[in-house]
């Protein structure tokens, strides 16, 4: 029988070392917590984060090298690795505070480590390639283990609805991200998304009218798959309850984590299709529109704190996309640094409330009062937050939209500007007007102290430092994103037709 | 080119049409007498005991989940296999590092099932979160 000539991919492991830790991590914490069940969780969550440490290093190493391995398969730039680094730090600040969260809810399960820890070897990869069926992988890593993460607190009827929910409207948003790719490669005749770009103008060009009607279809259903899990207006009805449903500790990763992966790969897949800017240019300016007035507006009257920051969450990834609306480097770069910022200020807020949500998980704004009396470090941690959501100007917050302004002033998209302005008046409302109550007395009922475990300051601390300090100084980070996107300028220009 | 499944076309059509005909026929004309014992489902001739929609432990699904992941992994090493076989020399190494990391992930997760007791049918040990505040009164569907 004649030989198989079987390609042998060119492969360099320096490229893989960040995805390799993480996925290590999480199989050496899954071995130890099963043969020796003993061992304190807290040994857990510091191998893990040990592990996204070793991920950190090797991602720096990474930094200003350009590398493309496994037959193009997984790409490692600048923004890949602005993109990972995000990912990795928020995992690590998760994992701070999750053990005793997950103690005082009666779930404290080994499981948890080593799914986070694939959650984020996930969301690397989909972060660190443009072969959309290695995207798609990535994508079905991070959402099947996250679906698991929701349903953790299993005997609780609220965390089963959000887990099915969130599989059943997210098994169908993969359904339409992988159509979205089939239609796209029956387009392109590739599935790395750089080629698409090129069968588009040779369509124009050769008057084919087949490829471009394949290329918007197929380009509008993974808008679709990505919006949803990007939770964008009107792709977002799950949102809420899921995050109010699913453990604070997941809510908290979930609400960076994943939408840090939807926008990278968002990002690079508009990059990738800039001469179909005057196709998909309006639907992206409505997804982006839509999603600040009607989260801003729909989270003024909820009750329900966890509610409140998942409509606000929607809010902020309407603010990401007029980055990529934009369609310049200045915008990409403002996505980036703002997905620095909310992920900062995410993980802090939810942190705050995953304490509050202790006793019958009640996380009505009612709860938050008095929270003053009861730990003042936390109000004040909470306060902080808050400023830095709605956008007050000593905190990063205030950078984060100045630089998506700046961006969408400079791409001539002032009307978008000005809804951006518009709605962050309207976000100052309720944050503030949550601020407020932090320090109100509260009502009759006694107030017990609350206790901030060791893991849950040293968190805070970190988002709260980094919010300030990225306030007072946001060059170092600014500059990393604008060095970040420059891949994309590359893309942007290179693409126009 | 088209046409050419035109003949198809007009089976399937012939086809439908001869089987309505038949089923609305007789539909409309047989002469009906219904008794208990007709109007019961039939089951290869044996009287219907119970309904079939009976609850059943959940290890059925436990136990079907498993078999697909293994299953799949066999059906993956044929193909290795005939590749492996037949490739080039240099390419040998490579494909059995691939198939290695490959197997011996999936062999983790075959020590985690065996190690939380998924493959026990008498007496499995669920992986039940510890409830020290309140104890959880669940009935077990198995006992």
């Amino acid at each position: 029988m004649e030989t198989i000539s079987f390609p042998v991919p060119e492969i360099q492991f320096s490229a893989l070392m960040p995805l390799l830790m993480v996925v290590g991590a999480a199989l050496l914490v899954l071995l130890v917590e099963l043969f020796f069940p003993r061992v304190p969780h807290t040994a857990l969550s510091g191998l893990g984060v040990l592990g996204l440490g070793a991920s950190a290093y090797f991602l720096m190493l990474l930094w200003r090298n350009d590398i493309a391995t496994f037959a193009d398969m997984l790409r490692s730039d600048n923004l890949s690795v602005m993109f990972s680094l995000i990912i990795v730090g928020a995992t690590a600040l998760t994992m701070l505070f999750s053990e005793d969260y997950l103690q005082a809810r009666g779930i404290r399960l080994g499981e948890f480590y080593p799914l986070l820890l694939f959650a984020t070897a996930g969301a690397l990869i989909m972060v660190s390639s443009t072969d959309l069926i290695v995207i798609f992988l990535g994508l079905e890593v991070l959402s099947l283990s996250l679906y698991v993460l929701c349903g953790l607190a299993r005997t609780e009827l609220r965390s089963e609805e959000s887990a099915l929910k969130y599989f059943l409207l997210g098994a169908f948003a993969s359904a339409f991200l992988l159509y979205g790719i089939a239609l796209v490669y029956g387009a392109v005749g590739n599935v790395d998304m750089t080629y698409i770009a090129s069968a588009w103008n040779n369509a124009q060009a050769s008057n084919n009218p087949v490829t471009p009607a394949l290329l918007i279809a197929g380009a509008a259903l993974m808008i679709v798959g990505l919006g949803f899990k990007a939770a964008l207006v009107p792709f977002h009805m799950w949102t809420p309850d899921v995050y109010q449903g699913a453990p604070t500790v997941v809510t908290a990763y979930m609400a960076a984590v994943s939408k840090v992966a939807a926008f990278a790969v968002l990002a690079r897949l508009i990059g990738s299709m800039m001469p179909l800017q005057e196709v998909w240019g309006p639907v992206l300016w409505w997804l982006s529109a839509l999603s600040m007035t009607i989260g801003n507006l729909v989270a003024m009257v909820q009750r329900d704190a966890k509610r409140m920051l998942a409509y606000s969450s929607i809010a902020h990834a309407g603010y990401l996309v007029i980055g990529i609306v934009s369609a310049n480097a200045a915008g990409v770069a403002a996505m980036v640094f703002y997905l620095v910022v909310y992920s900062l200020m995410t993980i802090g807020a939810f942190g705050v409330l995953s304490l509050m949500s202790r006793a019958g998980d009640n996380t009505s704004i009612s709860a938050l009062q008095g929270l003053w009396k009861r730990h003042p470090f936390l109000a004040i941690v909470m306060a902080v937050l808050l400023f830095s959501l709605a956008g007050v100007p000593p905190t990063a917050g205030f950078w984060g939209k100045w630089y998506l302004f700046l961006g969408a002033v400079q791409a001539n998209q002032i009307a978008l500007a000005v809804i951006l302005a518009v709605n962050s008046v309207i976000g100052a409302y309720y944050y503030l007007r949550l601020t407020l109550t932090l320090y109100a007395d509260a009502p009759g009922e006694e107030q017990l102290a609350l206790r901030a475990p060791a893991g849950m300051v040293a968190c805070l601390l970190i988002c709260v430092v980094g919010l300030i300090g990225l306030g007072l100084m946001p060059t170092p980070i600014a500059d990393w994103s604008r060095e970040a996107a420059q891949v994309m300028e590359s893309w942007l220009t290179a693409m126009k037709p | 080119m088209i046409s050419s499944y035109l003949p198809l076309l007009m089976i399937f059509a012939i086809g439908a049409v001869i089987a309505a005909v038949m089923v609305i026929g007789s539909w409309l004309f047989g002469p009906k007498r219904p008794s208990p014992a007709k109007s019961a489902p039939y089951e290869c001739g044996i009287t219907p005991v119970g309904s079939a929609r009976e609850r059943f432990p959940i290890h059925f699904y436990l136990i079907a989940m498993l078999f697909i992941v293994f299953d799949v992994e066999s059906i993956f090493l044929y193909p290795f296999f005939v590749i492996f076989k037949n490739s080039a020399p240099e390419a040998k190494l490579f494909i059995f590092i691939e198939v290695a990391v490959f197997v011996g992930l999936i062999a983790i997760g075959y020590l985690y099932v065996l190690k939380k007791g998924a493959l026990e049918w008498e007496d499995p040990v669920v992986n039940v979160p510890a409830k020290p505040a309140q104890p959880q009164n669940e009935t077990r569907l198995s006992a």
